[in-house]
């Protein structure tokens, strides 16, 4: 593999990694907007893993939260609108090696980038991604998106949405092959922080729903998320997401749920009601296809000359 | 020190921050010189973002009615800090800056050949408001007071804007009438008014209007019958689409049932876009959509559907800064060869080209009725200094008695009297054959349609020979379309001349107004503006009938001249690119002096040795 020494075990860490290693200049977000909180707990999961920037790639598509690899001081991949997850899967494909995040927005994955969503979901590739689902379109200006909830006013629908939004997360448990379905907030920082270590953790596909605040176009949202504390569910469980006990006693309700059963996974992210927070699935034993993209790095020069010899020889007369 | 003195001509730039509620303010402003009777060219210079990073307005004042972008700020008025050592640096030798000295002005900041004028406008807010917001609001309108003084305004004209503004919400309209006046004797109380720059009024704008070319579009739809849009968000693009939806909801309510008459949809992708507006042409509607370069590259696949299939389509490209993601928020022209030979294998399309909001009408209108004749998709060039900026217009014109051209569309009695009807017979040889809309007839008339190759019967084929025969005969509809399109426009000057111009789209004004210049200095050109591709005959004659030429356009490879040379085999050393792609509207200054640098010294020389 690229970069690997004979002796792994005397290649000490040569630097601390802090904060300010992992920032790269001022986020232009608009204030209040979740995306921030989004920021900071990343890089906060950077230090703590002390993941080397040079070996660490964020790719994003096109919206306000794929600005996202602009603040941070790691590789970056800015692509095109929807299309963040094949430019990851290349990367992942070819590059086992290195951590690699997914930033996409709810039109970015759930509009214009479903086909490619859906599939990367299968591929399970050894990824961690965050949609920051804030149910608007930021930067064009508040037109509606497919995770819009009935009823949503925006310069496209003024008098209000007419079909049910996709939930990401009811689609992403839907597809074959899935192996770990999240969803936090970006108003509870402690429980984003649980939720994103633990999809980094997780090896494969790591799919992590935020519900995400925009205060500029959807400020009634906003309101209704914060204040409304009766809707929101705490999902605790040995093998799931777990917060101390101090943020824990903040939710009103809690439910014991075992992420390994699917069914009731698929069960809870039916309800309207309630927004479950915590790990709803996860499957440590589902194939990565990134296995198979991975499988001819690694070899020699003389391993690589010997196997086109061999080739050759065939034609030999 | 120098003093930049102009009455009626310069160039005014506003400094904002984003989200601030600025460019309300600054169109006041600008509105209220139109109303003095003074053609104005407002610009946006926006940054791909909501709130908090430098946005600019800019405003070119011009008596003599030239309204392409002049380089060059003769007075700035500047609220953002962010930005203001550059926008310091921006101001020409003698211009004036006009800033809010709440705080201290950098000292390095200071130019000596620059007039300084401060005003504490947050500090006159903060006296007067007590309410953060109203302060942050106010103060824009504290600066658009001053600015009544310096430059002369007439304060009635704005203060009738104010109110018509705030017409829905009249409680505010005496605040702002209070924070203009704050910046008015503010600004008599401390400087010596009005500046060397200053307005006048006049009566130079006629009946002209200001509106911007995508609303312009919009409404254009509405007037051509479209009943369908399918969309998805992208700048610059998006008001297209929000203007049809507010004219249609007045205009296209079923006065009886109180229902809609049209439908809207934003779909997930412009490829969805695309293929709801071909679904629903096929089926007779008048549909559309409007879309900027990375909408046509995924449009493409659709565009070669519907151009071989032979469906009407009608696609508003809102060009912007590119490739890829670009410049999202600067215009360009850059979409002329992807828009031309969108998509895969053998094919070309009608382009039209804007030059005006009223021209955005009249061809979004004519595209419509083009898009039925042909049976073919027809593009719209508009760019983002075209859609999304007002321009001064002339007023956008309906002829009542028109009708609707749908083209050569079968209905059941027609089909009961034909003996033999196949949906690709060439019947007028004219390359363009009758269609029926499903559920025309119940047994007759064309029901299936298809993307793969075919005979004259709509029957799947893979026979060369009649490959070839459909192929070109949808080659032969091109030719037709040459006589259907709108003609150019020539400016011939009386002085025989040897070299002309070629100019399209927002080129134009530039383009105009440095004729004139370089006119003075005794370099006299023809004039011709293309308004579509297909290229007719008379484009070819102006052609053939000068030796050089100068062909204006604002991107890097220099397509349309491209385009010239590929479609009409001109001799490429005839053709010299002028060319203009920052992602600013170009200006004269850029064309003359291009134009003078590459001026050949005998120009029929010149031609013959290189051919």
């Amino acid at each position: 593999m690229y970069g690997l020494k004979p002796d792994v075990a005397l290649d000490l860490p040569s630097k601390y990694y802090s904060l300010e290693d992992y920032n790269k200049g001022v986020a232009k977000w608009c204030p209040g907007c979740g995306d921030h909180a989004v920021l900071t707990n990343t890089q906060k999961l950077l230090r703590e893993k002390q993941m080397d920037p040079a070996k660490t790639v964020f790719v994003s598509g096109i919206g306000c939260s794929s600005r996202f690899p602009h603040y941070m001081d790691t590789y970056g991949f800015h692509g095109l609108h929807g299309r963040a997850f094949p430019v990851a899967c290349g990367v992942k494909f070819r590059r086992p090696d290195l951590d690699v995040f997914v930033i996409t927005g709810d039109g970015d994955c759930c509009s214009i980038g479903a086909g490619a969503w859906v599939h990367a979901i299968r591929y399970n590739m050894d990824m961690t991604v965050m949609l920051l689902n804030n149910e608007i379109y930021g930067l064009t200006k508040k037109q509606v998106s497919p995770t819009s909830r009935l009823g949503t006013s925006s310069n496209t629908t003024p008098d209000g949405s007419v079909l049910p939004p996709i939930h990401p997360v009811q689609t992403t448990l839907g597809v074959s092959n899935v192996s770990f379905v999240a969803q936090t907030a970006d108003w509870n920082p402690a429980h984003m922080y649980a939720t994103l270590k633990a999809a980094y953790e997780h090896k494969g596909f790591a799919f992590v729903h935020i519900l995400q605040r925009c205060p500029v176009f959807q400020l009634a949202l906003v309101d209704e998320w914060t204040s409304n504390k009766e809707a929101m569910c705490y999902l605790e469980n040995e093998n799931g997401i777990t917060v101390s006990e101090d943020i824990a006693k903040t939710f009103k309700s809690r439910l014991s749920h075992d992420p390994s059963d699917l069914s009731a996974a698929r069960d809870l992210a039916m309800e309207d009601d309630i927004i479950y927070l915590g790990l709803f699935y996860q499957n440590k034993n589902a194939p990565c296809y990134d296995d198979y993209g991975a499988s001819n790095l690694g070899f020699t020069i003389e391993q690589k000359e010997a196997v086109l010899n061999a080739e050759f020889d065939k034609y030999a007369i | 020190m120098l003093k930049v003195s102009a009455v009626n001509d310069f160039v005014v730039r506003f400094a904002n921050v984003n989200g601030t509620g600025s460019a309300s303010a600054n169109n006041m402003f600008a509105k209220a010189v139109f109303r003095m009777g003074i053609p104005i060219s407002p610009k946006n210079i926006f940054p791909s973002n909501i709130q908090g990073l430098p946005t600019w307005f800019e405003v070119r004042i011009n008596e003599k009615g030239y309204l392409g972008r002049r380089a060059g700020v003769d007075l700035m008025v500047c609220v953002n800090p962010e930005s203001m050592a550059n926008d310091i640096a921006s101001v020409k030798p003698g211009g004036y800056f006009v800033y809010d000295n709440t705080r201290k002005l950098h000292k390095e900041y200071l130019r000596d050949d620059v007039h300084f004028i401060g005003i504490p406008m947050m500090q006159l807010c903060m006296d007067h408001y007590a309410d953060p917001r109203k302060q942050q609001l106010f103060k824009n309108m504290v600066y658009v007071g001053a600015l009544a003084t310096l430059l002369d305004m007439d304060v009635n004209i704005i203060k009738v804007i104010i109110s018509e503004q705030f017409e829905k919400k009249p409680k505010l309209i005496s605040p702002n009438y209070q924070a203009l006046q704050l910046g008015i004797d503010h600004a008599k109380e401390n400087y010596e008014c009005p500046l060397g720059v200053r307005l006048e009024r006049r009566n130079n704008v006629g009946d002209h209007i200001l509106i911007d070319g995508n609303t312009a579009s919009g409404l254009g739809a509405i007037y051509a019958g479209a009943t369908v849009a399918a969309w998805y968000p992208i700048t610059p693009s998006t008001s297209v689409v929000k203007a049809f939806e507010k004219y249609a909801k007045k205009l296209r309510i079923d006065q009886e049932t109180g229902q809609k008459k049209y439908a809207i949809i934003q779909a997930e992708d412009e490829l969805a876009a695309m293929g709801m507006v071909i679904g629903a042409t096929w089926n007779g509607a008048r549909a559309f959509t409007a879309t900027s370069g990375p909408g046509v590259s995924l449009m493409s696949e659709f565009i070669g559907l519907a151009y071989f299939a032979e469906i009407p389509v009608v696609l508003i490209n809102v060009q912007r800064g590119g490739p890829s993601t670009g410049m999202p928020t600067r215009t360009q022209q850059p979409d002329i060869l992807s828009s031309a030979y969108a998509s895969h294998g053998d094919t070309k399309h009608v382009l039209l080209f804007p030059s005006t909001p009223a021209e955005c009408f009249e061809h979004t209108v004519a595209a419509f009725d083009l898009a039925d004749r042909l049976q073919t998709p027809i593009i719209v060039m508009s760019d983002l200094d075209l859609g999304m900026n007002n321009h001064m217009s002339p007023p956008l014109e309906w002829d009542d008695s028109k009708k609707y051209d749908l083209g050569k569309v079968l209905n059941a009695e027609d089909l009961e009297n034909m003996e033999v009807y196949g949906r690709y017979l060439d019947v007028d040889d004219d390359g363009v054959c009758y269609r029926t809309i499903p559920g025309t007839h119940p047994t007759k008339g064309s029901f299936f349609t298809r993307g793969t190759s075919r005979d004259e019967y709509a029957q799947y084929t893979e026979d060369g020979s009649v490959y070839v025969r459909i192929v070109d005969r949808i080659l032969k509809k091109w030719e037709t379309a040459k006589d259907y399109v709108p003609v150019p426009v020539f400016r011939i000057h009386d002085i025989p001349s040897q070299c002309g111009i070629i100019f399209f789209g927002t080129t134009r004004y530039a383009a105009l107004e440095a004729i004139d210049m370089l006119e003075a200095e005794g370099i006299i050109l023809d004039g011709m503006r293309i308004l579509a591709f297909p290229f007719n005959k008379m484009v070819e004659e102006f052609i053939e009938n000068h030796e050089k030429i100068f062909v204006i356009e604002q991107n890097r490879d220099a397509q349309f001249r491209s385009l010239l040379i590929n479609e009409l085999e001109v001799n490429p050393k005839k053709l010299i690119k002028v060319l203009n792609y920052d992602g600013k509207p170009i200006t004269a200054d850029t064309i003359k002096n291009q134009i003078i640098e590459k001026y050949p010294s005998s120009p029929q020389e010149k031609t013959q040795t290189a051919s």
